[in-house]
């Protein structure tokens, strides 16, 4: 048991300073512990190129990702037990496609990132209001209902995005749209990062702290109720974390597909059956999961790919082996 | 007997003057008049047009951004008719997929249109029984393609072959002056920089003219456009950097302001350069390349590439637009003023 503890120890260390120091420019470990030793007193001579990439590139970038990477997969974990569907993913709520949209028409209005940001919010959370509006009957939800006004909001808002790439400059917007879309952590920056990591932190936090809750939701409204629980608050108020989270990725890292989706299945094999445990470990995995895919992005060539094409090359064939083996057992 | 005879002796005059010329994905098109109205689809398309006719007089329709391109600039000023010429035929953006019955109302005689974005955006003009051009742009034997076409639409042949004959002359006296370079540099070219950066990898144009002044690209290691971390950029470490001419406002001190880029030789040496504008972006191919061909190699080896390039501009200007720049536009296309900052610019080149 403590040789297992002091396993997952070493590769939580070991991932993240394999990560800092590695890339296009040659660095070492030792480059990076004389770096974090002048953080806090200067004592070494370093490169000043070495010095820069990793204190503004990789370790923001990797921060980023560990963010995004545990939010991403602890949503798609609270979305998979509010709807007792171990298929659903974030998308399915809307939020993706209204802040895809809103981070697609802040590059082509304005040149300001952190406007590309704060749009790409702003309209992860009005995808949502959309939702709210069209799923709320006489005050209840039915999880169909949800699903399908998701559709409706998800549609509308990719129409919009369609409409923006219509009228985008192909020398120029069309271009950084195009990839913004497709997911990069390549703009990841500590000021990003203090305006949208403690936001996604904190409702990372809650949504665990809802854990329990979400396994009664797993029950069924019926049961739900029948135990004594606001269906419909604790549900919304799951819904609400995972649009906070979903609208703050999408704007600092754009569309990054598949996380949610798959991680939550690995960490079932790790973890408890609730979902206060299930989060938990989802958003450990997550984060290193993202970090291991951010990497490849980064690291396979000299071309920055994508991160939607590689999430979904491994998260693709991965989930299929997943379902594979949940069917044959 | 003789009815017949003169009908045989009519149809061969006919077919005699009949113009023909052959576009880029190699169709024939036909005219059994001369061409007078003429519609642009392709962005770029307009600017080579109006220097080989020396006029503006035979278009009838631009795309939108062409107009944004000439707005406030020299091209613009010149013949500021294209800026009211009719652009609601197509979209705004990257849509070149035209509004047929739009582009019919205009009565062209002839529509240029890409030959390499799909036959879904050729194929309408075509079915609606208009000439269509196919045109790409990829490359400088693309650039001399071009200008055949629309000499020889336009039936200005002279003209061409002293474009192309500027052009020729130019690349050898270049490709002279490159050869005796002993130490190359590193010349990287960024297509996009402000969002994402993109730089010019192997096969593009911008590969082409770096190679062609005796420079290397280090992004020859893929081809075409591609995105790179700014880490990738440091590891390069390039001597020369050139800002693209698309974004607007971007500038050398975007560079050499980086958080990142500051501590690079490009940026401590301030050699970080934004590509001038004149009829067009000097980035891309167009009729004004020889001119990109000079400035590059005067920046990145003043010693051995040595054109009186102010001299060379309002001389080509006067061949291509048959007008006479003034030092305000020289200035202006130039980027004088933004590039006042950057090594040996204002000594080169005022």
């Amino acid at each position: 048991m403590f040789l297992k503890k002091l396993g997952l120890v070493l590769i939580a260390v070991t991932i993240p300073v394999l990560y800092i120091t590695s890339g296009q420019l040659n660095s070492s470990v030792a480059d990076l512990g004389k770096i974090l030793v002048n953080l806090f007193h200067p004592t070494f001579e370093l490169d000043a190129i070495v010095e820069r990439v990793i204190l503004l590139i990789r370790i923001p970038r990797a921060l980023t990702a560990m963010i995004c990477g545990a939010g991403l997969a602890a949503c798609g974990c609270a979305l998979q037990g509010v709807f007792a569907n171990p298929l659903i993913g974030p998308q399915i709520i809307g939020v993706y496609s209204g802040a895809a949209f809103g981070g697609a028409l802040g590059i082509l209005i304005s040149e300001n990132s952190f406007l590309t940001l704060s749009l790409a919010f702003l309209f992860g959370l009005i995808a949502m209001i959309l939702v709210f509006v069209v799923a709320r009957v006489q005050g209840y939800t039915s999880r169909l209902t949800l699903v399908l006004a998701g559709i409706v909001s998800s549609s509308f808002f990719l129409a919009l995005v369609s409409m923006v790439k219509f009228i985008a400059d192909p020398d120029d917007k069309l271009p950084a749209i195009t990839y913004w879309l497709m997911g990069s952590f390549a703009t990841a920056s500590y000021a990003k990062i203090q305006l949208v990591g403690p936001l996604i932190l904190i409702a990372l936090l809650a949504l665990i702290i809802l854990g329990y809750r979400i396994d009664v939701l797993n029950l069924g409204d019926d049961h739900a109720k029948s135990l004594g629980l606001n269906v419909e608050r604790n549900r919304w108020s799951v819904l609400g974390l995972v649009t906070v989270i979903c609208a703050g990725v999408v704007s600092v890292a754009g569309v990054v597909g598949w996380v949610g989706l798959v991680v939550p299945h690995i960490a079932r094999n790790f973890s408890k059956s609730n979902h206060f445990s299930l989060l938990t470990v989802s958003a450990f995995i997550g984060a290193y999961y993202m970090m291991i895919i951010d990497y490849l992005c980064r690291g396979l060539s000299s071309m920055e790919i994508p991160l939607g094409v590689i999430t979904a090359l491994i998260g693709a064939p991965f989930f299929a082996y997943l379902l594979r083996r949940r069917l044959e057992s | 007997m003789r009815i017949l005879l003169i009908t045989i002796c009519m149809f061969w005059a006919t077919l005699a003057s009949a113009l023909e010329v052959v576009d880029q994905k190699g169709r024939t098109i036909q005219f059994e008049n001369p061409v007078e109205r003429v519609v642009s689809i392709p962005i770029p398309a307009p600017s080579m047009f109006i220097s080989i006719d020396g006029s503006a007089d035979k278009l009838v329709g631009v795309h939108q951004l062409t107009k944004t391109a000439m707005k406030g600039r020299f091209l613009g000023r010149l013949f500021p008719e294209v800026l009211q010429l009719p652009s609601d035929f197509v979209g705004g953006g990257f849509n070149f997929m035209p509004n047929v019955e739009g582009v019919l109302a205009l009565k062209p005689d002839l529509v240029f249109q890409w030959g390499n974005y799909g036959d879904e955006i050729f194929d309408p003009l075509t079915n609606a029984g208009l000439n269509v051009a196919a045109i790409m742009i990829r490359n400088e034997q693309d650039t001399r393609e071009w200008i055949r076409i629309m000499s020889t639409v336009l039936g200005k042949e002279d003209k061409a072959l002293k474009m192309v004959n500027w052009r020729e002359q130019t690349m050898k006296e270049v490709k002279t002056n490159s050869a005796k370079i002993q130490k190359k540099k590193n010349v990287l070219y960024f297509r996009l920089f402000k969002n994402n950066l993109q730089v010019a990898g192997k096969g593009t144009y911008n590969d082409f003219y770096i190679n062609l002044i005796g420079g290397i690209n280090p992004a020859a290691g893929n081809k075409g456009f591609y995105n790179v971390t700014p880490e990738q950029v440091v590891a390069w470490n390039p001597d020369i950097v050139l800002m693209n001419g698309f974004e607007p406002k971007l500038s050398p001190k975007d560079y050499i302001e980086h958080p990142v880029f500051s501590v690079t030789d490009a940026a401590l040496n301030k050699t970080v350069y934004s590509m001038p504008l004149g009829g067009y972006r000097w980035d891309p191919p167009n009729q004004e390349s020889p001119l990109t061909w000079m400035w590059l190699g005067m920046l990145t080896y003043p010693e051995h590439h040595s054109y009186p390039l102010r001299d060379e501009i309002k001389r080509s200007y006067k061949m291509l637009y048959e007008t006479d720049a003034a030092d305000s536009d020289l200035n202006e296309i130039l980027k004088m003023k933004m590039n006042a900052g950057s090594k040996g610019y204002t000594n080169l080149f005022k």
